[in-house]
This record gives C-alpha cells, structure tokens and sequence, in this order.
C-alpha cells in the first residue's frame, strides 16, 4: 500500500489492512507494543520512572514535601498526579492552562490511586496534626503516539515504587522537623495496577476509522479496578470479555516488568 | 440472584427510588428536564442544532457541547471527568450527521447529589433531549449498582449484595459503584464508568442486574413521553 493512498484514503487504507486482521505497523489486532521501563532517570527528584510503549514516551518524577495535614484527615497523607501533555509530545495541544484531555487524565490517575489504595496514607504520616508527607506526582508526556494512559499509570506506579522517604523527627524545642538522610525508607506500595486501552474499529462504512475507547485498569490479583468507556458505540459482552481477558493478560507481563525493574 | 456457588444474593431495592420527570420546564431552551432519581435531581437545558462560529463548524456533522455544572462553583476535575460520559453517550445517540456545521448544547446542572448522579445525569440528558425533539438512533438508558458485602446472620460467609441505584450512604458502604448505559434496542453497553477493586465474576453479575433494571427506567420514560403529550392534547 502506498503512502499516497494513507494520506487520501486514510478510511480505505486502514479497511485494507483490518481485513486481513493486522494493522498497518504489522501488529495484529490484540497485540501491544513493546515496553520499555526505566526507573530512575531523573535523580534530584525522590522517585522518578521513564515509559515507552512503542513511541509513546511518558516521564513521571515524584516530589515528596512535608506540609500541614487537613483538619478532617489529621493522620493522612496525600497523593497529588498531575498529567501534563504539553504542546512538545502533539501538534494537537497549545500552550497555556491544561487542555480538557489533560484534566481527564489527571483526575483519571486521582481516581486510580484512591480506588486501588496504591498506598496507605497513614503511612505518609509523620507526627499526626501536625506533619505528613504529600507526593506530587507530575507525569509528563514527552511523546504521543497513542495509550498515553497506559503510559502514564506504569511510570505512575514505577515512580512510587522507587520513591525513598528521608526519617523525620520533630525538634521539640524549636518545633521545626529535622530530616535524616541517613535512614531512608523505601514507600510501601499495595498493588500494581496495570491500565490497558482499547478501541474499537466500527463503523467503517462511515468516515470514522475508530469509534470511542475503553481503559480497564487491574492488577495482577485478578482485581478489576476501573473499566470506563466514556461513549462510542455500543459494545456485545462478547467484546468486553475479550477486553478484559487480553487485560488481565497484559497485567501479567507488564507486573513482571516492574519486579525486574524493581529488583535490580 | 442465587447463582451455582451461592456467593451472592440480591436484595430487592428498599425501598426502590421514586424517579421523577417534569419535562419543558425552561422557556427559553429548545428542550429540558428536570429529572429525579430518589434524591438526587438533576436539571437539563438543551439548545440545538444551533449555530457554531465557522472556526469550529464540523463539515460532516453536528459538534456536541456539554456544561456540567456543580450545585455551586465553577466544575471541578470530578465534574469533568463525569462530563466526557454524558457527552460520549449524546455524540453517539444524537444522528449528528442530519444536522452538519451546528451545535448541540447541553447544560447539565445538579440540582441535589445523593448518589448514582452519573445515571441520573444521563437519563435527565436524554428526557431533555427527547423534549427537545432531537432524531436519536435510540434511547440510551443508565443504571448505577453498587456492590457491597455483608455478614448475613444465617451463613457465616460474607455474601455480595447488589444495590440497584444506591443512595450515597449505600455508595460509601459499598466497595464498588458502577454506572452502565445501554442501548434501548440492542441492550448492548454504550458506556461504562466503574470504580472500585472487584473481581471479573462481580463485574459479570453487575452488568446482568443492570441490564435487568433497564427496564424499570424505560417503562418510566415511556410513561413520562406519553404524559407529556397527552397534556400536549388537552389544550
């Protein structure tokens, strides 16, 4: 197929290949691109992992603060994502405030840690009332080429895993914290969720190539965290089976990936 | 629903919430509900097709705009999160291509949140959407269930209860809350929003109780159209 028929008949050129169940880059239709996952690439931040999953290229780096906690939850520490697609990673995005994809996918990452209990927040607590740990959690796509999500949520959760917290103790007399380097102890995480994206090619008759998309979210204990298909057409049980079957699949490796990542 | 392994049993809703339509209540807007699930109520204005300004015009088909607003305030993150889903389901619903280079707009405002808002928000969306006389492919309908487990005092395993539209104190209690909207044609999933760690076999039973439930909703629907009209007739 040539690439002047890519550019005039996009719908046609997709069609072609879709019949014979492979896709233009010689995937076949449920297979992933490859995963690379380095951990640690930005040192002067606490935590910090770099994702690629075929092009697309997502950096998370975890900042921790101590700061004040909230009256209603003294004992708690707090989590804070923040998902960036900044004009660098898509001819799609402008400069200035968040675009609205970059909002649903901060919220998106919000949602997941709380579902998933990624971490404890009592653990991030230091004296209670009066001093725990907030982790800023800023993800940065570099590149966008497709499953910015999926990217997203493994340097998420690499990120944390690698995150190294300082002791900290309270000088009574002058009550300011002092922190020690020395003892450093490493964030305990709970589970390792693994986000997949799928879409679905519909409609192809039509003008579009690809009609909305779905992102399961599970980990490797057979927990279903999050599974949103914000619209698009309508799906069979059939289809969701297999979704969540080819997920489940996908969390399996992907977890392999950060206990290697996280043993060396 | 008592299945094989008898792990999980379904409690009829207690008692079920009342739904509650008023439709064509705004002037000024081609098209509203106000629409309650229990207490929860949500308001919908639609205005479309209307005109766009041509930097924005869609060549081959109608652009939709949903506003989600809180009780108070500008939205949040949460409010527009929820958004994408009442916007996913109007694009697919709404027969776009009739109406090239105009816009639907849809202003969603809650009024009270006392749980399953997303469902809510969707059903009141289509109610006003139907006022409106807007050409749809079909009716999509949403139902919200929470999963939670309980401690029966006749079995001594802690069973699964689904809750078919929880209200926000069952939502707190449960593990898990899921929202799914369905084709009134096909009963095939158009949208789903899920939360909470649950297993595949859980997720299965939901969406059959929700499918179950759709009908319930639809009857409603069809009953608040048939009002609608008939009070139409008399003047």
């Amino acid at each position: 197929m040539s690439d002047l028929t890519k550019h005039i008949q996009p719908v046609e050129y997709y069609k072609s290949f879709l019949k014979e169940q492979v896709r233009p880059d010689t995937r076949t239709l449920q297979q992933i691109r490859q995963t690379t996952l380095n951990v640690g690439p930005i040192t002067s931040a606490d935590g910090s992992a770099l994702v690629k999953i075929g092009e697309t290229m997502v950096v998370c780096g975890v900042k921790a603060e101590l700061t004040q906690p909230t009256v209603e939850e003294p004992t708690k520490g707090m989590i804070v994502p923040n998902l960036d697609l900044p004009p660098l990673c898509s001819s799609k995005y402008r400069t200035g405030p968040p675009s609205e994809q970059a909002q649903i996918g901060t919220q998106f990452l919000d949602n997941l840690i709380k579902i998933s209990k990624l971490v404890n927040s009592e653990d991030l607590c230091v004296v209670p009332d009066q001093l725990v740990w907030v982790l800023y959690c800023d993800v940065i796509c570099l590149n966008n080429d497709g499953g910015v999500m999926d990217a997203a949520v493994i340097a998420m959760v690499a990120a944390l895993q690698s995150v190294k917290l300082p002791s900290v103790t309270m000088n009574e007399e002058t009550e300011t914290p002092v922190t020690n380097f020395d003892e450093m102890t490493p964030l305990k995480i709970n589970c390792l969720p693994v986000a997949t994206s799928f879409t679905f090619f519909e409609r192809l008759d039509n003008e579009e190539i690809t009609s909305g998309h779905m992102t399961i979210v599970t980990d490797a204990d057979d927990n279903l965290f999050l599974l949103d298909r914000p619209g698009g057409s309508s799906i069979t049980d059939g289809q969701l089976d297999q979704c969540l079957q080819r997920s489940f699949e996908r969390t399996k490796e992907v977890v392999k990936l950060y206990n290697a990542v996280h043993s060396s | 629903m008592k299945d094989a392994t008898n792990i999980s049993v379904e409690l009829p809703p207690t008692p079920p919430r009342k739904f509650n339509c008023e439709m064509n209540v705004l002037k000024n807007t081609d098209g509203s509900a106000l629409y309650s699930e229990g207490d929860t109520e949500v308001m919908v204005g639609v205005y479309g097709p209307a005109d766009l300004k041509e930097n924005k015009q869609e060549v081959h088909e109608a652009l939709v705009d949903v506003d989600f607003r809180p009780k108070h305030g500008s939205p949040t993150l949460a409010e527009k999160y929820l958004m994408q889903f009442i916007q996913g389901v109007c694009e697919n619903a709404i027969m776009l291509t009739l109406h090239p280079r105009t816009v639907f707009a849809i202003i969603v405002q809650i009024m009270q949140d006392q749980g399953s808002l997303l469902s809510c928000a969707i059903n009141a969306t289509c109610m006003a959407l139907q006022d409106a006389g807007i050409a749809m492919k079909y009716m999509p309908v949403a139902v919200t269930v929470a999963i939670k487990s309980e401690v029966h005092s006749d079995i001594e395993d802690p069973t699964d209860v689904i809750i078919v539209n929880p209200n926000l104190k069952e939502e707190t209690e449960s593990f898990a809350v899921l929202t799914y909207v369905f084709d009134n044609v096909k009963q095939n999933l158009l949208c789903t929003h899920t939360r909470g760690p649950m297993l595949p076999k859980q997720h299965e039973r939901c969406l059959e109780t929700a499918r179950g439930a759709t009908e319930r909703v639809l009857t409603f629907f069809r009953e608040s159209i048939t009002q609608k009209v008939a009070a139409g007739l008399e003047i």
